[in-house]
């Protein structure tokens, strides 16, 4: 009854605002004569409907500027950003980072590898960095040697040195504009990202952090970062958030979800030796479905993995072999369940 | 294959040749883009970030960039899609900027509505629409950004996929939970009673 209401409730609300075709219509009116509550389940989604519009005719949107007013406006912004430069961007030359990025762009970003093997220090003692540059229109995936992953956002830059060497005691990035952080743990070398509005300090964790001018927004999804302002540090846990805005915190607050936050982070999934609860929470609700894990010890099962853009059963397909469960995905909910002993696959 | 004789009331999209005449500079038919749209993206913004004059701003600036992006803009898709996800997309900025995050319930306009009802009528009709209100504000923030578009705006589960870049299987199962978890509130509170 639940999977053909679920299959049948966009015609349903559709029929209900006189939207259906004839033969929509008659598709209705078949699964009425079938299904027993179907006049009391209509009823119901007619009184919702009802709800809705009360609610919204609440709002008075007033009545539209003049269209002149709006072409001028648009006309006067284009004459502004004509005059405006952009970076150069920097591509790097490292010969697996192209066979990568290609299957990369297929999925719609960028991705670059920061591996040992490529530049060191430069001769005169200086440490050699790398620049990724994004424009208006995309993302990257940026993978440092530590096994750290960055994801980052649209108009940003991130520079890293060219290698995270073990003698040094911390590992530093420098960030504009936003990106997802996913910070393998090392103990003994913290992960500092520095901004212009203030310094994020991490030891294994995943968080968004949004850095414009003179302003430094962080929400933690998992682990604590410390954000270091204007003689103060704050910090932050997971499901929280705060801003630094000129080098003064604002209270932590509970998270807003990311995508809200970075709505260009889309179908993104990344773990990193996250816990197969909170890993399936986050799944659960990306791909609105309930999640079930039979047995308590998969629960302490840690993920580092990064998904975009796929489904859920491409999804659940990978996770269930990493944890070697059994994973029965239905029409509303995924169950993962221990292997019994010898069985196969 | 759609038939042009007959077509169906979706695909009467009267905004399709409005945004062809847009893209060959026609600033009338902006103007009636906007005046066909300017309440539905209104309301829809307004209840995104709790603020009616925000909400103004939002969708004068979507206007402006279909203006400026009219070139770019190729008939692929629908129309109305398109224009919801340049409103999203500002509203996840302007929400980014502000921090302001679902107020709409604390700070809305509980202005009547222009239905003639009777006294019981009223009541009821109050108490299912705040009932409704809040179920809706308890779903998580996918979900309930999915019931705006699909079941207050009356998307279809293709375009709000294309909207918030989802697959139109996640947009079905979000809506199905949402529609469930709204419809048990509404009935556990017996607001759709009588």
């Amino acid at each position: 009854m639940r999977q053909e209401l679920r299959k049948m409730d966009e015609l349903l609300l559709r029929h209900l605002r006189g939207q259906t075709t004839e033969e929509e219509s008659r598709s209705v009116e078949a699964w009425r004569t079938r299904t027993a509550d179907a006049d009391g389940v209509l009823a119901d989604y007619r009184s919702l409907i009802q709800a809705g519009e009360s609610a919204d005719r609440a709002i008075d949107p007033g009545d539209p500027p003049p269209v002149e007013q709006l072409i001028w406006r648009a006309e006067a912004r284009r004459a502004q950003l004509a005059a405006r430069p952009r970076p150069a961007r920097t591509w790097l030359g490292h010969p697996g980072t192209w066979i990568t990025a290609a299957a990369a762009a297929a999925a719609g970003f960028t991705l670059w590898n920061v591996s040992n093997d490529t530049t060191g220090p430069t001769r005169d003692g200086t440490v050699a960095v790398r620049d990724f540059l994004t424009t208006t229109d995309e993302t990257a995936m940026v993978r440092l040697d530590d096994g750290s992953v960055v994801r980052l956002g649209p108009e940003s830059r991130l520079t890293t040195p060219a290698t995270h060497s073990a003698d040094v005691p911390t590992r530093q990035v420098t960030l504009e504009g936003e990106a997802f952080f996913s910070i393998a743990e090392d103990e003994a070398r913290p992960f500092v990202v520095t901004t212009a509005a203030g310094s994020v300090r991490v030891l294994g964790t995943r968080f968004h952090l949004a850095a414009q001018a003179g302003e430094l927004a962080v929400v933690v999804v998992e682990g604590r970062v410390a954000l270091a302002g204007r003689n103060q540090e704050v910090e932050v846990g997971a499901g929280q958030a705060t801003r630094l805005v000129r080098g003064i915190a604002e209270p932590v607050a509970d998270a807003p979800g990311v995508e809200e936050m970075a709505d260009w982070l889309r179908d993104f999934l990344i773990f990193q030796e996250t816990p197969l609860a909170v890993a399936m929470r986050e799944i659960g609700e990306r791909y609105g479905t309930e999640v079930e894990i039979g047995d308590p010890a998969l629960e302490e099962r840690t993920l580092t993995m990064w998904f975009n853009g796929k489904s859920l059963e491409e999804v659940m397909t990978v996770v269930c072999s990493v944890v070697d469960a059994h994973c029965t995905i239905g029409e509303a909910a995924v169950r993962i369940e221990a292997r019994a002993a010898g069985a196969q696959s | 294959m759609s038939d042009p004789e007959h077509p169906t009331p979706r695909e009467a999209d009267p905004l399709t040749p409005l945004m062809d005449a847009i893209r060959g500079g026609s600033q009338s038919a902006l103007g009636q883009l906007m005046d066909l749209c300017w309440t539905e993206l209104v309301r829809y913004a307004a209840r995104q970030v709790g603020d009616v004059d925000l909400a103004r701003d939002i969708v004068q600036e979507t206007l402006i960039q279909v203006w400026e992006r009219r070139r770019a803009w190729e008939p692929r898709g629908s129309a109305r899609a398109y224009l919801y996800r340049i409103v999203r997309n500002l509203v996840i900025d302007e929400k980014r900027k502000q921090a302001v995050r679902r107020r709409w319930l604390a700070t809305r306009d509980s202005r009547p509505t222009t239905h003639v009802v009777t006294p019981d009528q009223v009541l009821d009709a109050k108490l299912l629409t705040e009932v409704f209100e809040a179920a809706v504000a308890s779903l998580p923030d996918r979900r309930r950004e999915v019931f705006e578009l699909v079941f207050i705006r009356g998307l279809s589960h293709a375009d709000t996929a294309k909207v918030m870049g989802l697959s139109t299987q996640t947009v079905a199962n979000q809506m199905s939970a949402a529609l469930r978890t709204v419809r048990k509130a509404v009935a556990d509170s017996g607001a759709l009673e009588g």
